[in-house]
């Protein structure tokens, strides 16, 4: 969707194709835009909505017809004249990238991430926020604002990939729309996501699936406590009821532990069950050495 | 609802630095993570294998964007492999994984408690998912290959960094390794994080953070508050400025 901020208004630009990095800039209201969306939300493609040629938007909007025939038209919210930093450069040179990629396959649109661009590119404005979440070491409304010595503090104690958030910003095209009747009720198998899984990972070579099941969870987090639950009630481990003995569960150090502190040593006694001849334990708190687990970091508003 | 669900005395955890033994009364499920979190070293599992021994092999790292594609991995009876959508586009809050295992019986049992524990995984994190792994198959991995151009970056400029020092020491990467992913020779490994040590064996986090970086310490690994965990997945101006704090510290 196109953001629209309201303190900078809303620039259309117009090139004659795709390529030109010098376009000529007209401005149009918010009425035009909420045109534009109404106009954008009654097209649809498949099972997805989707925006259609903005071209196509020129004529119903604008009434320009005439002068941008064979047009394409971009849009773009409220760009900022990007900071003389050249700091910036690397993440506005993505924001430029990110506007010269066009088409979806199957649905046939031009599309434009422009969630950087109100925040001078050091920063990222999602469509449901109020004002930009600024990078490492910027400050200010439209993160226009560097932070230097002790003010300027780099997070990197968590596992946030935000490596990839350049390459989503130049193929805006992946995004997912869904109609509020897409799937009501509760969940069952989709076929999609596992044939899409296993075509990756033939693509990659990493896995074989071949004779492998899947099964999705809530990210690895479930998944490491469904493959501990189910390692220790299948197969000649403890049954389901839990009267069987209790798998201790081990990893070589070092290892991820979610939690700050030390597992317990020893694993504390039930204390109804004295004469129970396994050792067995409580729910202890679970110290995973996933790797996957709570690699959250907790950063505070800069 | 069974109600071993409400209790978890079907395992607990095992500390120790040697692998356990397992027997019929006392299982072992070791928990092998491949490449590793912090260090980036590729692992097998150390328990010996047995009836009563089952594995989770975490290969939420074995992408090309951290090291050298080798063999396919193909989990075998009684282990279970994990993925996770994550490290691999970035959306971790999109929350999917996935889970491969060759047994049937576990692949039930895994699907039980995913059932009854969230009742399914949401349908729009799983279209979003879908939609976003069509799109990286349809170009071909492109964005594995961008990432990894970015990691091997990072570290070139990492172990420059970290040459001349005599107060930090950076963990040595594997070396190359044959790589299906590439059509060149090999790859080194570039790992995630950097796992630092503080050669004097000062507290290696309260160094980094003095210095304006802020990290996690070797404490919550099972090492000592010598070493220090940093991740190297930030976007690229974040990293550069990271790098400088970095190397005017450890130089």
């Amino acid at each position: 969707m196109v953001k629209v901020d309201g303190s900078n208004g809303v620039e259309l630009r117009v090139s004659p194709d795709s390529d030109t990095r010098h376009p000529a800039s007209v401005s149009i209201s918010k009425d035009n835009i909420s045109l534009l969306n109404g106009t954008m939300e009654d097209e649809s493609c498949g099972s997805h909505k989707c925006r259609p040629q903005i071209s196509s938007l020129t004529a119903a909007s604008l009434g320009m017809n005439g002068m941008l025939f064979g047009m394409l038209i971009i849009l773009a919210a409220g760009i900022s004249s990007a900071p003389a930093d050249t700091a910036a450069a690397p993440a506005g040179e993505a924001a430029a990238a990110g506007a010269e990629v066009a088409g979806a396959p199957g649905c046939g649109r031009s599309s434009v991430d422009v969630s950087r661009d109100a925040c001078s590119g050091n920063g990222i404005l999602f469509d449901d926020a109020e004002s930009c979440t600024c990078f490492d070491c910027w400050t200010g409304d439209a993160c226009d604002e560097r932070l230097h010595g002790d003010a300027c503090v780099v997070h990197a104690a968590g596992g946030t990939p935000l490596i990839f958030e350049d390459y989503w910003v130049a193929h805006p095209e992946a995004e997912t729309v869904l109609r509020p009747s897409y799937h009501i009720g509760y969940g069952d198998e989709m076929p999609r996501l596992e044939h899409a899984v296993r075509e990756l990972h033939a693509m990659v070579g990493n896995a074989d699936l071949r004779g492998q099941h899947i099964v999705f969870g809530i990210g690895s987090t479930e998944l490491i406590n469904a493959a501990l639950y189910a390692l220790a009630t299948t197969c000649g481990h403890a049954d389901a009821d839990g009267a069987a003995p209790s798998s201790r569960v081990w990893a070589e150090p070092p290892y991820y532990s979610g939690c700050a502190h030390s597992p317990p040593r020893t694993p504390p006694r039930r204390p109804t069950e004295p004469t129970d001849p396994s050792p067995p334990s409580l729910a202890t708190p679970l110290t995973l050495p996933s790797l996957l687990v709570d690699d959250v970091p907790l950063r505070p508003q800069i | 609802m069974p109600a071993s669900f409400y209790e978890t005395r079907l395992f607990h955890w095992q500390e120790g630095e040697q692998p356990p033994t397992p027997t019929a009364a006392a299982p072992v499920i070791e928990m092998v993570t491949s490449p590793n979190n912090p260090d980036g070293l590729s692992r097998a599992p150390a328990v010996a294998p047995s009836p009563h021994t089952s594995t989770v092999m975490d290969y939420a790292y074995y992408w090309p964007h951290f090291v050298a594609i080798g063999a396919p991995v193909a989990p075998p009876n009684r282990t279970v492999g994990l993925f996770t959508l994550s490290k691999l586009t970035g959306h971790a809050s999109t929350r999917i994984g996935w889970a491969l295992t060759p047994d049937a019986d576990v692949a039930a049992a895994m699907r039980r408690f995913v059932q009854v524990s969230t009742l399914g995984v949401p349908r729009e994190s799983k279209s979003r998912a879908a939609t976003l792994l069509e799109h990286v198959n349809e170009h071909g991995g492109e964005i594995l290959s961008f990432a990894r151009d970015l990691m091997l970056g990072r570290w070139e400029r990492l172990e420059a960094c970290f040459a001349s020092s005599t107060s930090f020491s950076l963990q040595a990467r594997e070396a190359a390794s044959r790589d299906s992913w590439s059509a060149a020779d090999g790859y080194a490994p570039s790992p995630a994080y950097a796992w630092i040590q503080q050669l004097d064996g000062g507290d290696a986090t309260a160094s980094m953070r003095a210095a304006g970086i802020v990290g996690r310490s070797g404490a919550k690994y099972g090492a000592t508050d010598a070493y220090v965990r940093l991740e190297l997945l930030m976007r690229e101006a974040t990293f550069d400025v990271m790098l400088g704090k970095l190397c005017d510290l450890v130089q």
